[in-house]
């Protein structure tokens, strides 16, 4: 073998290893998944923030009959109902510190989930989820699937428990899992790497050189020095960024408690519409192939028998024509029938839109403003922080 | 539990008579660890409490954070060297009437950082200011429905599982003493916050005198005070805020 091929098969086995390590792994999840918990308390220190982003609302599917009544407006809804789903689950969980929802594009965290929504039809549930430290390390990349059958809206009906729980506890478990794996001075450097990018991105000449980063991955080349007030006064800057954070999930949570009702409703009827739908038009298919058997059958008779035998079924064949006609029309009654059902899943996807969407552009605008504030004001801060710096470090041209 | 309307003149009238006497560093110290608490509380159950509970617990912390502006500033005028770890509220600073100066004289390093800091601590404030009044109104647009229990978040449970019922996991010894990867004071930090309900018993520490009551109608003012204490490791600052926790509940009795 010479040194030229022997590059290229270590190229070739590199090239696959990465593709498998970024790949996304798939679980059809079990539906008496139930979530890790810590079995005792973390140290503080130890503790891991996780800011989960707003989910990607995905494409509806490309089959006409699959998309019945579901619609862009209800899976925008989705995509931020989800994640208060995912964030109370891990808050339950114990490993965690402040388990937040945050808008698209925010910066921060120190593990950041993120999760965009394949399949949501309230019988089908498939998001594909991935987990990424400060650091920029991916954690994973998983898709999850689940299914309700329209019992378990029933049976969840009085517990408030979502009925793709089993879904959340999925991945709040597969977190756990990582979480674990990491060591203690894994977890400080996450949160270290987390301040640091939170202080370079304030004030970028006072923390030019505290972090190196590679390919989106980030590293600490050194620390602020002790008593550094610099780093006091971008502690308290960070201090309301997190409150900003909490005030914007309080605006989630109203929209997560005002659309919790309705959301189930709409899921659990659209699945009893669609169930009552299938069994309709299995009747219709079954009485259309009786009908069609039994002129089908008539026929035969009449084509394979001899004189006498025409004769003495000639009262039969035409009860069996005239009945498999029957069955013909009422199977295609039957089809009518279904037909409305589809109407109503028409109308129930349209009308609970029609509830949902006032809510998410509601609190889209609140999102907006509150973040649009947030940006000004820390527009000014940077521009304070730097004069600040140029003062204190005598570069008296900037701070000017 | 919700806090008495009762109480609140009570804890105004504490801090006020507090602010009478000379502060020493152990008082602000202690007033410290109790606004930390008060702050770290407020924020992990902002989202439990009514509306009610909510702004006297807000006028509490302000209450708490003017009495150690205060305190700070009778230190600093006393000529005493504020130590750095004393973090002295902004507020305060945002109080300081401007350096008087001779406009003709150009200022040094020091004066003009500090002018900048002050800048930066009004904004601070103001940001603080415009984040209560959007938590109140998130408070007052929360729906009836969704009660006492927060806003939307699933009810205790509703993982499937509750109490013992759920699996766990060992933590790879990560609730042992972590001391040497703690993030040193030169970090930046982040607040402390809760964890979630899953987690163990909250340690306790020692040093708990005699006669204190057990904490268990404690109201969000009596919780605060006893969490400062329970945490608190300085023997003297425990002494403290226990004796404070101990009066506060004899007052609220003979309410």
């Amino acid at each position: 073998m010479n040194t030229g091929n022997a590059i290229l098969r270590v190229w070739w086995l590199a090239g696959v290893l990465l593709l498998t390590a970024c790949s996304a792994t798939h679980q059809n999840v079990r539906e008496d998944t139930q979530v890790q918990r810590s079995d005792s308390e973390v140290v503080e220190s130890q503790l891991l923030d996780v800011w989960i982003t707003l989910f990607d609302s995905g494409e509806l599917p490309d089959d006409e009959d699959d998309a019945k009544g579901l619609s862009i407006e209800i899976r925008e809804a989705e995509a931020r109902y989800m994640p208060l789903l995912l964030r109370d689950t891990l808050e339950r969980t114990g490993y965690w510190g402040a388990v937040r929802v945050v808008p698209g594009g925010t910066e921060g965290g120190e593990v950041r989930v993120h999760g965009t929504i394949l399949v949501s039809d309230g019988e089908h549930l498939e998001l594909m989820i991935t987990a990424q430290d400060a650091t920029g390390f991916e954690w994973f990349r998983h898709s999850y699937e689940a299914e309700a059958m329209l019992e378990d809206y029933q049976r969840t009906a009085a517990t408030g428990r979502d009925v793709f729980q089993a879904l959340y506890n999925t991945i709040a478990n597969d977190l756990a899992q990582h979480r674990l794996t990491l060591s203690q001075s894994e977890v400080t450097n996450i949160r270290r790497v987390a301040g640091l990018r939170f202080a370079a991105d304030l004030a970028p000449d006072a923390f030019d050189g505290f972090l190196d980063e590679k390919d989106g991955e980030f590293s600490v080349q050194r620390l602020p020095a002790e008593g550094d007030p610099m780093v006091g006064r971008i502690n308290a800057i960070r201090e309301r960024d997190f409150l900003l954070v909490d005030t914007l999930n309080g605006h989630f949570d109203n929209f997560h408690a005002e659309m919790q009702d309705p959301y189930f409703q709409w899921r659990k009827t659209r699945l009893e519409e669609l169930e009552a739908m299938r069994e309709i038009e299995r009747q219709a298919r079954n009485r259309k192939l009786l009908g069609a058997a039994a002129i089908i059958g008539a026929i035969a008779i009449e084509a394979m028998g001899g004189d006498s035998t025409r004769a003495s079924t000639g009262s039969l064949r035409n009860m069996m024509i005239v009945g498999g006609a029957y069955a013909i029309k009422t199977g295609f009654d039957k089809d009518s029938e279904a037909t409305i059902h589809q109407d109503a899943v028409e109308e129930l996807g349209e009308s609970f839109a029609a509830e949902t969407q006032p809510l998410v552009v509601e609190v889209e605008g609140e999102t907006h403003e509150l973040t649009g504030s947030a940006e000004n004001q820390y527009q000014q801060w940077r521009g304070l922080l730097r004069r600040i710096y140029a003062t204190e470090t005598g570069l008296i041209d900037a701070a000017q | 539990m919700r806090i008495r309307l009762s109480y609140l003149p009570l804890i105004t009238v504490c801090i006020s008579l507090a602010c009478t006497a000379a502060p020493t560093l152990d008082d602000l110290y202690a007033q410290q660890v109790m606004l930390k608490q008060a702050e770290q509380d407020y924020r992990q159950r902002a989202k439990f409490l009514a509306g009610g509970e909510a702004d006297d617990y807000q006028a509490y912390i302000v209450g708490l954070r003017d009495r150690l502006a205060q305190d700070c500033d009778a230190m600093r005028l006393n000529g005493v060297a504020l130590p750095a770890d004393i973090d002295c509220p902004r507020q305060f600073i945002r109080q300081v009437a401007p350096l008087e100066r001779d406009p003709n004289k150009s200022l040094t390093e020091s004066e003009r950082t500090e002018t900048l800091d002050a800048e930066l601590e009004a904004g601070l404030g103001d940001y603080d200011e415009l984040l209560l009044r959007e938590q109140a109104r998130v408070k007052a647009d929360r729906p009836r429905s969704a009660g006492e229990g927060g806003g939307g978040g699933l009810a205790g449970g509703a993982d499937g599982q509750s109490g013992d019922e759920a699996g766990s996991a060992g933590t790879d010894g990560q609730t042992a003493d972590a001391s040497d990867e703690q993030m040193a004071d030169t970090s930046i930090e982040r607040p402390p916050v809760a964890t979630g309900s899953g987690g163990g018993k909250q340690t306790v520490a020692s040093g708990q005198p005699d006669n204190i009551p057990d904490g268990s109608d404690d109201d969000v003012v009596a919780r605060q005070l006893r969490k400062a204490a329970e945490q608190e490791t300085d023997p003297e600052l425990k002494k403290k805020l226990w004796e404070e926790y101990r009066k506060y509940k004899q007052g609220t009795q003979s309410q």
